[in-house]
């Protein structure tokens, strides 16, 4: 439909840890990536986004619009910045979504982006509960111990979880190793996974995914406006809010399976883009897999097998390279890192490679629809969105962008997700 | 000094202790009981004063039945029941007797603990509160109850980290507490107290780390003519001689040879209260005092020495009720709700029975360190949220039912803004829980447990620092207030989870 809001630009930076570069640095790069690949310039932007969850990890940067419309001089015209924790950046794209649906704007840009590493992990997550917070009912919680709850409680009510976590793990750094923007590119053995020191109850080491520097950027506009282009739908799109940041492990209504936000917010994407069996009618899957159980109750929570059920789908390899669903191509949090701000956008990049045929070795044949999935907080919140392509016609030999080096780097400083960039602008 | 009705003692002895090493290098008594990590002076003094009569018990089973009421609008007052001690009234109108409080020095001020322990419900809001220097003891504390018109309550705690390395190394002090309801002679009655005072400081006993004595010093300068002086003193006072008691208990800082002088004063029998190598150790003298009454049963006497440059005595009686559905220091761990709920005179107790944990050199080494002002806090969000949460006090839906904790404003099963207070109860099931190897507490790893509570609502915090096993889901526990941080200086408490019995 001409009111549908499609993607027609995707870029992201590499991401690790990027001492060389400052915050406006990535976004900057991101941001005319993404332009780049759309084929258009600032000027066509109307208004933008920027998903940015910790600004105060790293000199206040990504508090407010500013952090992005400064960077690439984009003055006199609407820049919000949006914060909904790990989520944001998808948060960010579903109000851009709402903008161009509500014909408020007609070309919107969106970027994510965190800049974690200049202070450390201890310095700004962890060090977060202990320094800040509140007095009494944050203290003593880290973001490992939350997802090792629901580790233990999936353990007591189902069985051990350890062998499909470590199938994520091992799994999500085989892709990593493949993905030339992942902070991590090296493959992991299970014996190496379930060696690592513990961090919290069964999570270990090489169960959690690091905090990372980087930012990732999409243009998107109306159907009606992108006719002839190269374009991914925005097909659904929903955000849950469901418990509180500092209760939220005190709500009555958990189960601590899983987390009711992912369920809600997939429900109404679902419903949007006429998904009823996911399994059976999506390619790819982008989701939150900060810690390895967090891939494993997703797979539930988003209705790619029922309760308890998560372990066995994984360990099927039917979420593997070879399996019906493909989970995490781009080698997820646990390999590509998680800067906050960044990791929802940098999911939609990598699913709308995926459906442009883009996405080199870690390729899904065929893909045409994919799903990203945030998970926010403690599990307060999630969003998930479900793209299909919408392009004239799928490519199967795309061509190679102008500007980019043999090495996947283009000129504007992004790095192309595969061997070759697409493109059909 | 009018004679002085014991109705009922309760104590608690933590079950930290030095490991072998540092037993050897800091010259500790082995078996020194020694608060935990998260343990501190009003800890200890909240264990003691929930095994009163009214106390956590009574408490308990009051929130249970208030749990499983239908009605909302519940008040915070309306599940405190029986028992004088507690807390009636939420307007902060004084129900309970005044309060005689002995706490060490230390980073805490008597009023706020006294806070803390009226809003967990240990304790009513006092007529009074009467802190006590650091050195006194409990001489003092009887001296100054008896002279009261009514009813009140005595808490002495004995509390000293170990101190182990520097300037202020020296051996560790026992820790301890002890809570005593003055009124009916129900388990003892105090028949004579008397005090002497030396001129000098006695920072020996009383300072934070103490300063070892030559034990030979002390048996012949302090214990041979103080304490000879002492113990004619309160006999006189108590209108006794040597020949009516069963021993004498003595803190003095150093280890006496019990037999000669209980030869030497003609008694038959010499104790001290283990551990008591250093500091003020009031509680540990009285806990073990009691002991050895319920030993000799009804009538008999013990005098309690506490010597350093002076000191104070009392001579204890045994009364009929001492033998009365009571335990004592061969304690037990969450034993205070065997019999809480029937209240009346219990006599005495000492909860905690558990395998000793011990320090090593690195834990008491970061121990050490723990004076810091800390993390930033907001003591506005403190004064306006802690009296909640410590309550605890979650909410009740009034349109279905549903408790949460900690209170909100909507219920989050049916979207009702119609929530009132409600008390939560302070046991429950471990639905789940995670060792945390990452949060930086000062002492390793922290073991975070969701809790749902019997009666409805669900708790998420850290596990005591001291249990015997990591907990699992199932696992039947209680809250109890414990330390959790310091934050610009100011102590921080919160609920912990503990096994249940």
């Amino acid at each position: 439909m001409d009111d549908d809001v499609v993607v027609i630009g995707a870029a992201s930076t590499a991401f690790g840890e990027l001492f060389d570069d400052g915050y406006a640095d990535l976004v900057r790069r991101a941001a005319r990536g993404a332009l780049d690949d759309a084929g258009l310039t600032l000027a066509d932007v109307d208004a933008a986004w920027l998903g940015a969850a910790f600004a105060y990890t790293y000199s206040d940067e990504g508090n407010a619009g500013t952090s992005l419309a400064e960077p690439l001089g984009m003055r006199g015209k609407p820049v919000t910045r949006v914060a909904a924790y790990c989520a944001s950046g998808l948060d960010a794209i579903r109000q851009a979504v709402a903008a161009l649906r509500g014909r408020t704007c007609d070309v919107a840009l969106v970027v994510g982006a965190e800049k974690m590493r200049d202070v450390g992990p201890r310095g700004s997550l962890v060090m977060q509960h202990v320094d800040r917070g509140h007095p009494v009912l944050s203290k003593g919680r880290t973001a490992p111990g939350i997802f090792g709850l629901v580790a233990e409680r999936y353990a007591a009510v189902y069985g051990d979880p350890r062998a499909a976590m470590t199938a994520v793990a091992v799994k999500n750094h085989a892709y990593g190793a493949l993905n030339p923007r992942a902070h991590f590119r090296k493959a992991v053995s299970r014996q190496q996974v379930e060696s690592a020191p513990l961090l919290s109850g069964p999570i270990g080491l090489l169960d959690a995914c690091p905090t990372t520097d980087g930012a990732a950027a999409l243009v998107l506009t109306r159907a009606a406006d992108a006719r002839g282009r190269r374009a991914a739908t925005v097909a659904g799109i929903a955000m849950s809010n469901d418990l509180g940041y500092f209760t939220a492990n005190t709500s009555v209504r958990s189960d601590l399976l899983g987390f009711d936000s992912t369920r809600a917010a997939a429900r109404s994407a679902y419903a949007q883009a006429g998904v009823t069996d996911p399994l059976d009618q999506v390619d790819v899957v982008e989701l939150h897999d900060c810690f390895t159980i967090t891939e494993v109750v997703n797979y539930e929570d988003l209705g790619l097998c029922g309760p308890g059920e998560g372990r066995d789908l994984v360990l099927s390899g039917a979420t593997g390279p070879d399996g019906a669903i493909r989970v995490n191509t781009s080698g997820g949090l646990k390999a590509c890192g998680h800067p906050i701000g960044a990791t929802g956008v940098r999911m939609t990049v990598d699913v709308v490679d995926q459906l442009w045929g883009r996405a080199g070795e870690r390729q899904a044949p065929g893909a045409r629809r994919g799903i990203a999935h945030a998970l926010g907080g403690p599990g307060s919140l999630a969003c998930v969105a479900v793209l299909t392509d919408a392009s004239p016609a799928a490519t199967d030999e795309p061509t190679t962008a102008a500007g980019t080096a043999a090495n996947g780097t283009a000129a504007n400083g992004t790095v192309a997700n595969g061997s070759a960039v697409g493109t059909t602008a | 000094m009018r004679e002085l009705g014991i109705a009922e003692v309760a104590g608690y002895v933590p079950s930290y202790r030095l490991d072998d090493y540092l037993t050897r290098e800091t010259a500790t008594p082995v078996g020194t009981a020694l608060a935990g990590p998260d343990e501190d002076a009003f800890t200890l003094l909240w264990e003691a004063l929930r095994s009163l009569t009214g106390g956590d018990a009574d408490r308990a089973a009051a929130a249970t039945s208030a749990g499983a009421g239908a009605a909302g609008n519940t008040t915070v007052g309306e599940r405190e029941t029986a028992g004088d001690l507690v807390a009636g009234a939420t307007d902060g109108a004084a129900d309970a007797p005044p309060l005689l409080l002995r706490l060490p020095a230390g980073d805490l001020e008597s009023r706020a603990v006294v806070a803390h322990a009226v809003a967990t419900g240990v304790v009513g809001t006092p007529a009074a509160v009467v802190p006590l220097a650091d050195d006194a003891g409990l001489g003092e504390l009887c001296a100054l109850a008896a002279r009261l018109d009514g009813p009140s309550v005595g808490v002495l705690v004995d509390h000293a980290r170990p101190a182990l390395h520097g300037p202020h190394a020296g051996p560790a002090s026992a820790a301890a507490a002890a809570a005593v309801r003055f009124g009916e002679p129900a388990l003892a009655t105090v028949t004579g107290a008397a005090s002497r005072v030396a001129l000098t400081f006695d920072r020996w006993r009383t300072g934070p780390s103490g300063i070892a004595l030559d034990p030979r010093f002390v048996e012949v300068a302090l214990v041979a003519a103080e304490g000879s002086a002492l113990l004619a003193d309160v006999l006189k006072a108590a209108g006794r001689t040597t020949a009516d008691l069963a021993g004498v208990v003595v803190t003095c800082g150093v280890p006496l040879r019990p037999r000669a002088w209980a030869a030497q004063w003609d008694v038959p029998a010499v104790w001290q209260a283990p551990g008591t190598r250093a500091g003020a150790a009031a509680a540990a003298a009285l806990l073990t005092a009691v002991a050895r009454l319920r030993e000799h049963g009804p009538g008999s006497s013990v005098a309690v020495l506490e010597l350093g440059w002076g000191g104070s005595a009392v001579v204890l009686t045994a009364a009929d009720g001492i033998a009365n559905g009571a335990t004592d220091d061969a304690t037990h761990n969450g034993g205070a709700t065997g019999d809480a709920a029937a209240g009346g005179t219990r006599g005495s107790r000492v909860v905690r029975e558990r395998a000793p944990q011990t320090y090593g050199l690195g834990a008491a080494g970061r121990l050490a360190s723990r004076d810091s002002t800390g993390p930033w806090t907001s003591p506005a969000e403190l004064r306006r949220e802690m009296p909640s949460l410590l309550g605890p006090t979650g909410g009740r839906c009034a349109d279905c039912g549903t408790v949460a904790f900690p209170r909100a404003g909507v219920c989050e099963a049916c979207g009702s803004f119609a929530v009132d207070a409600h008390p939560v109860s302070r046991t429950g099931t471990v639905a789940t829980h995670s060792v945390d190897t990452l949060f930086d507490a000062p002492d390793g790893s922290v073991q975070m447990v969701v809790v749902d509570l019997d009666g409805g609502g669900r708790f998420f915090g850290q596990a005591v620092r001291d249990l015997p096993r990591a907990l699992v889901v199932g696992d039947r526990v209680r809250l109890v207030a414990r330390r959790l941080h310091t934050a610009l200086g100011l102590p921080h408490y919160f609920w912990k989870v503990d096994l249940d019995g």
